[in-house]
């Protein structure tokens, strides 16, 4: 099966089930297996290092949203636990278990499913979008024999989000995705 | 017991009054509640921004970058974009439940707090039978008075652990509801650690030409690029109208000819058909062999005939020297070849030599690959008739683009070639330039015959006069 008929039949199946995780994943391993010689055998003359401008703005692209997600995630959380610090269920308890779930779908214990959840996986899925588009300049690159140029470096974007202890006072960690939720 | 006792102990305030429930109606803060929302608007707003930057960027790629990987690439970040947006719209549901549900928190403490409370007093109910004389004369009255006020009170407190009841309720369901608002994005795969901030491709040919670049030995043996001199132009000077190349380049803006600052132009379409035209029509009968000093042809002029002769002896025998310097030149030098290959059409030209005229069919062949189909012509004439060399060789030099200039210049001298393709290429855009470095490894690896016919042609050790530049 070709490249294109596996990518269209990933499609279709998450389509259908609506599982866009799915449909994430099997793209992301036929990424994989793309062949980056295939094009440049086939690139044309010329096209290659215009590919490889345009590789780069689309990494610095991604770089620079990798560089917004994390600012926002720390913002949010913070303004996520400012907020949970009020006494907002008050003694029902009804409310208070409506609290605590609103609290943890904006992400104060880091769960997948909440924003800050989902914001840490689509960074996490930009990051990888990063590695593999530089995986492909190194490729261009070495085939065109010119020389990729790096600054700074992608992590420094980590800044510190703030978290919970168990004893409920506030502390900060780099945000690393995971969601065990010291809280 | 009652239902209403049994409810008040689940809710943990069993035996709990009136002023007990309002007390706990009064602890729920809706408006901190509802402070929440803007929380998740704000995530909204950070989706819709990585969506949006996402899908930008694949834009980009789309327009830009060719291949099985763009696509795979661009699909993939697309899907990116699509979760983003997904998450965005769950954030939206969140932050609308959350306001939802912070107004029915309002409304059902609004509504137990609205609840009076009944006073069951005796003296109550002294005042409510008409006053103590009153009461003294019907105290019956004020039994039933202090009796209906109980029953009263109990119906006021059912209403109100009903309405904390209620409020309850509504929280153990939306505790379900928001916990599902967000669902997990599938972790991506892990990301190399020691990924930088920003990358730039640096193009060594568009660096400005200020680095020498390695040399490369020619395959006639030549002398070195830097160190050749360049070969003195036999012939007077000429105008030759340009030629458009019938070949797609890839989309990198040309160079015109004429221009000797090397200023980028845009270069109309390629025409079909034969698109060579060689100014003068009328070959000349005598060959000077000691003209002016070459310049650069003009080719918005339409001189007066260039000779085709004339044109053919443009660097003439000096092709010899342009082989082996050109050879000799760098990657960056390598159009030289191709001034080589027009030089060796001037060659042809001269009254004399049948090694000329191989020569000059191949450099008509190599230039033919570029789409020079008049070069293709012109060889073929070599053998025959050298007198049309001329005609061959002017058609040959319409080049356009670093490499045309390189022709062009090829007709001066190559040393000449080199500098005005290095001059060129250091005005042309990084792409631009790195492309027509690419274009030369293409012609390496497609032309060997070219190269092997350079060696049969000027590899005998004839050696032109070096021509002085004008």
């Amino acid at each position: 099966m070709s490249y294109e008929a596996e990518l269209g039949a990933a499609v279709g199946a998450a389509a259908v089930t609506g599982n866009i995780g799915a449909l994430v994943t099997g793209i992301g391993d036929l990424v994989d297996r793309v062949s980056h010689e295939v094009h440049i055998a086939t690139a044309t003359s010329g096209s290659v290092t215009a590919d490889l401008h345009v590789m780069a703005a689309f990494y610095n692209s991604l770089s620079d949203l990798h560089s917004q997600l994390r600012a926002k995630m720390a913002s949010l959380k913070a303004q996520a636990l400012d907020v949970h610090d009020r006494p907002a269920a008050g003694h029902v308890a009804g409310v208070q278990k409506a609290w605590r779930s609103i609290a943890e779908s904006a992400g104060v214990m880091q769960h997948a499913d909440s924003l800050y959840g989902n914001l840490l996986a689509i960074d996490h899925w930009v990051q990888y979008y990063m590695g593999a588009v530089m995986e492909n300049v190194n490729k261009y690159a070495e085939h065109e024999q010119v020389t990729i140029q790096s600054f700074g470096k992608a992590s420094d974007a980590n800044v510190p989000v703030p978290t919970r202890t168990p004893a409920g006072t506030s502390s900060s960690s780099a945000g690393t995705g995971s969601s065990s939720g010291a809280w | 017991m009652s239902i209403l006792d049994d409810i008040l102990d689940v809710l943990g305030i069993g035996g709990g009054s009136l002023e007990h429930i309002q007390a706990m109606a009064r602890s729920v803060r809706p408006e901190d509640i509802e402070a929440m929302a803007p929380v998740f608007e704000h995530g909204t707003q950070v989706f819709n921004t990585g969506h949006g930057h996402l899908e930008s960027a694949i834009d980009n790629v789309v327009t830009g970058w060719k291949g099985d990987a763009a696509r795979a690439a661009s699909t993939t970040v697309l899907n990116g974009a699509m979760t983003s947006r997904s998450s965005a719209e769950s954030s939206t549901a969140a932050a609308s439940n959350v306001r939802s549900y912070a107004s029915q928190v309002r409304a059902a403490k609004q509504q137990i707090l609205a609840i009076e409370p009944v006073d069951t007093s005796f003296g109550h109910a002294v005042q409510a039978s008409g006053g103590p004389v009153a009461a003294a004369l019907n105290p019956g009255a004020v039994a039933a008075n202090m009796a209906a006020a109980q029953v009263q009170k109990e119906q006021h407190r059912e209403q109100a652990a009903q309405y904390l009841s209620q409020m309850n309720d509504e929280g153990e369901q939306f505790a379900a509801q928001q916990s599902a608002t967000f669902t997990p994005v599938p972790p991506a795969p892990s990301a190399p650690g020691d990924l930088p901030s920003t990358i730039s491709v640096h193009s060594p040919s568009a660096s400005g030409g200020g680095g020498a670049l390695p040399a490369v030995q020619g395959p006639s043996g030549g002398s070195g690029g830097p160190s050749w001199t360049p070969p003195r132009s036999p012939s007077g000077p000429g105008s030759i109208t340009p030629v458009h190349q019938p070949y797609h380049n890839g989309g990198r803006p040309q160079t015109g000819n004429g221009n000797t600052t090397g200023t980028t132009t845009v270069t109309p379409p390629p025409t079909t058909g034969d698109t060579t035209t060689t100014q003068g029509t009328n070959p000349p009968t005598e060959v000077t062999p000691t003209g002016p000093p070459v310049a650069l042809p003009d080719p918005t002029t339409s001189g007066s005939g260039v000779g085709t002769g004339t044109a053919a002896l443009l660097g003439g025998g000096a092709a010899a020297i342009a082989a082996g310097g050109v050879a000799g030149l760098t990657r960056g030098g390598w159009p030289g070849g191709r001034a080589f290959a027009g030089a060796g059409g001037a060659g042809a030209g001269e009254p004399g030599g049948l090694g000329s005229g191989r020569g000059a069919g191949g450099a008509g062949e190599g230039v033919a690959e570029r789409g020079f189909a008049r070069g293709s012509g012109f060889g073929g004439a070599a053998d025959e008739v050298p007198g049309r060399f001329g005609t061959g060789a002017g058609s040959g030099l319409g080049g356009l683009d670093p490499d045309e200039a390189a022709l062009r210049a090829g007709r001066l001298s190559a040393a000449t070639a080199g500098e005005l393709a290095a001059g060129e290429r250091g005005m042309m855009p990084p792409m631009g330039g790195a492309g027509a470095r690419r274009s030369d490894d293409e012609e390496l690896d497609k032309r060997p015959d070219y190269l092997v016919e350079t060696d049969d042609v000027w590899g005998d050790g004839r050696l032109a006069a070096p021509p002085v530049l004008g």
